[in-house]
């Protein structure tokens, strides 16, 4: 097992005070077979009250509010995760992952992209990694052309994108094959934020892979959270107003910071 | 009954009074418009009333197993008898809420179940509406002035009395209160059910709160009073659909939310009426297994009948479609209110191809039903007694029992060739006669 340190930081500025702002947290590392979570460290400010949850797939959450005039919201999340070399993870397929979601609904350039490929073999593990490695050729990374309202069929239109972009066209794909298949954000040794990626259900356990770098998961990555899209996997959600309902707009500026290193 | 139909005019005029209104939006905009009240009621009589009740008590019971089922064991799929692709495609299911039992497990506390009777005298059950059925209040407030105007007809008809409702919703949200106030919660003046909302908190006791007088704190609900001072809810009768209800879950756009609100509901610590997710029930599309649910969680045949309804899914199923398009009702599993509803009959020859070609390509998003000729309602027009076409909305609470509503909202077409009846297509609404023998 391979013992690494991670810290994910985020600061939120806002140009204009504001009040009344609950928040949702998903910043918890799972423990699982895979991966074991210790030490784990939160600082969250400014905070009023907090309440530690659970959501619908297990995963542990914040939920908090901060009533009282703040112009910025932090929060750091620090731990050890001790990962195994595997990309498989055990778990029960719920039946959600074989369908379409908002975000990975095929449209006609996946469905180009689809009947244009000549995929062998029966076994899904297989086909999962030809179609990850045909949407390596087919998409070039790049920043700035996408965001994360941009969809799976947005994306293959462009054939441009980013770790999300290549996680949402994976995930159209192998669905539309019959392969089941769940978005994954955790954090990657040796980048500076959140990554995307792929686990597909093999018929017995889940699967990583890794579109946007076209490999199989290893003990570099950590997984946070699973769901059908990036929409199910946003790690902080906030809502807030400004006194007095005043019709003026808040700009915010943010900064996000994550390190993973061996320990 | 003469004095009541000579009263129409100034029951009419009092209801506009009380801001008895329909709102809707057209083109993006608010329109306000008057739910035209006719005088002449629709009877049903002691012992029709008997069989829809049991039929109605029989079909929202098993409504609601299958969603208790639905949100946990899923047994009803394992078992094969509704496909899996039905339920987790259908966009009603939520997965936000799996594995959440609701207090006692009920899921849907009020149903609208709506219904026409065929010329014939057949019951036939058009629609099952789980969500949030709205019009109970339009038949309450009916009945009021109609008693005042004619307090003799009500004596001589034997008429079953309806101003109940407010008890038996009241009784509903007690039984699942987790400790605390009963709120409603509207999203807001400009909603097309405001009237609704404000007088049925009024008729319940309940607090009537505003998106931002309500907060969750430590997993808890609670509502801010006028003083500034905070009271924990213990159940929320919420009138805003599920995707707005918790921007922290649901879409983050949503201003008329209460953040963190699925938390608080997921801890046990606050009752959801109706609880999210329901849409997985009514949906057009589920409508077609809602008989098989009664067999299979309930082990009974059902009371109350389906309109004949072909699933194109199914090949067999779709050609009978296909050949007989012009005959049927073709209605988008996706929509509500009347909208994405087409008959075939009046279609033009181009549209018949055009639909076969669109049902042959997406078979999952719509359903097919034989058009029930059903039975004309007399109404007054201009001074003149004519037939319309009218369905009946009963509303079924489930509390510590399952009960009907001895009254419902009896709603007609304005247009006399019309076969849609939603007030939000400019239909209106009759009192509703249950008689006690």
């Amino acid at each position: 097992m391979r013992k690494l340190n991670f810290t994910h930081c985020k600061k939120l500025l806002f140009d204009t005070p504001v009040i009344s702002h609950s928040f949702s947290l998903r910043l918890v590392p799972r423990t699982d077979d895979r991966q074991v979570i210790c030490n784990l460290q939160k600082e969250i400010t400014p905070v009023e009250h907090l309440a530690h949850v659970t959501d619908e797939w297990g995963a542990q959450m914040y939920i908090g509010d901060c009533y009282s005039e703040h112009t910025s919201f932090c929060y750091t999340v620090s731990g050890i995760a001790w990962v195994k070399n595997t990309p498989y993870v055990d778990g029960a397929l719920h039946p959600i992952y074989r369908y379409p979601s908002e975000l990975t609904r095929p449209g006609p350039a996946l469905e180009a992209l689809y009947t244009g490929a000549a995929i062998i073999g029966t076994d899904p593990a297989e086909r999962a990694q030809q179609w990850m490695h045909l949407l390596y050729k087919a998409i070039a990374y790049e920043k700035g052309v996408t965001d994360i309202h941009t969809t799976a069929e947005q994306a293959a239109a462009l054939q441009k994108g980013v770790c999300q972009d290549f996680t949402h066209i994976m995930l159209a794909l192998c669905r539309r094959d019959g392969i089941p298949a769940r978005y994954v954000v955790g954090y990657l040794f040796g980048e500076g934020e959140t990554h995307a990626w792929v686990e597909i259900f093999d018929g017995r356990r889940w699967f990583g892979l890794d579109p946007t770098n076209d490999c199989v998961i290893d003990d570099g990555y950590i997984c946070l959270t699973t769901g059908r899209d990036y929409n199910d996997c946003i790690l902080d959600k906030g809502f807030f107003r400004t006194p007095g309902y005043s019709a003026c707009t808040v700009t915010q500026k943010q900064e996000v910071c994550v390190t993973v290193q061996d320990a | 009954m003469k004095d009541i139909i000579a009263h129409g005019d100034n029951i009419n005029v009092l209801l506009a009074r009380y801001g008895v209104k329909f709102g809707i939006y057209k083109n993006g905009t608010f329109h306000e418009q008057l739910f035209p009240f006719d005088p002449i009621p629709r009877v049903i009589p002691a012992e029709d009333f008997d069989y829809l009740e049991r039929g109605l008590r029989q079909r929202v019971d098993a409504l609601n197993q299958f969603l208790a089922d639905i949100y946990s064991q899923k047994r009803i799929i394992a078992d094969g008898v509704i496909p899996e692709d039905f339920v987790f495609s259908s966009s009603g299911y939520l997965p936000e809420c799996e594995g959440i039992m609701p207090p006692a497990g009920i899921f849907s506390h009020i149903s609208g179940i709506d219904l026409v009777q065929a010329k014939d005298g057949t019951w036939y059950v058009l629609e099952d509406n789980l969500r949030i059925p709205s019009g109970a209040s339009y038949p309450l407030i009916a009945r009021e002035l109609s008693r005042k105007a004619s307090p003799r007809a009500f004596r001589e008809h034997a008429v079953r009395d309806n101003r109940n409702y407010a008890d038996m919703l009241r009784e509903t949200m007690d039984n699942v209160n987790l400790g605390g106030i009963n709120v409603i919660l509207t999203p807001g003046r400009y909603n097309a059910a405001f009237f609704e909302h404000s007088y049925l908190a009024e008729k319940t006791n309940s607090v009537l709160a505003m998106p931002n007088d309500l907060f969750v704190q430590d997993c808890k609900l609670y509502y801010r009073d006028d003083h500034g001072s905070k009271q924990r809810v213990g159940a929320v009768y919420r009138r805003q659909s599920d995707e707005f209800l918790d921007p922290c879950t649901f879409r983050s756009d949503s201003l008329i939310g209460v953040p963190n609100l699925m938390a608080a509901y997921r801890a046990g610590n606050v009752a959801i009426i109706n609880a999210p997710g329901n849409g997985v029930a009514d949906d057009k599309g589920i409508y077609y297994f809602v008989p098989k649910m009664i067999r299979y969680y309930l082990g009974e045949e059902p009371i109350l009948h389906n309109a004949p309804t072909y699933l194109p899914m199914y090949p067999e199923d779709k050609q009978i479609v296909l050949e007989n398009l012009e005959r049927l009702v073709v209605k988008d599993v996706a929509e509500a209110g009347g909208y994405g509803v087409v008959f075939g009959n009046k279609m033009t020859g181009q549209e018949l191809a055009d639909w076969r070609a669109l049902i042959e390509r997406e078979p999952r998003r719509f359903i097919a039903q034989e058009v029930i000729d059903f039975r004309d309602l007399d109404i007054i027009d201009e001074g003149k007694q004519v037939p319309r076409k009218a369905d009946l909305r009963a509303f079924v609470l489930s509390g510590a029992e399952t009960r009907v509503w001895a009254s419902g909202l009896t709603r007609f077409s304005r247009n006399p060739d019309s076969f849609i009846v939603n007030s939000s297509q400019g239909g209106g609404f009759k009192d509703t006669w249950v008689l006690s023998r």
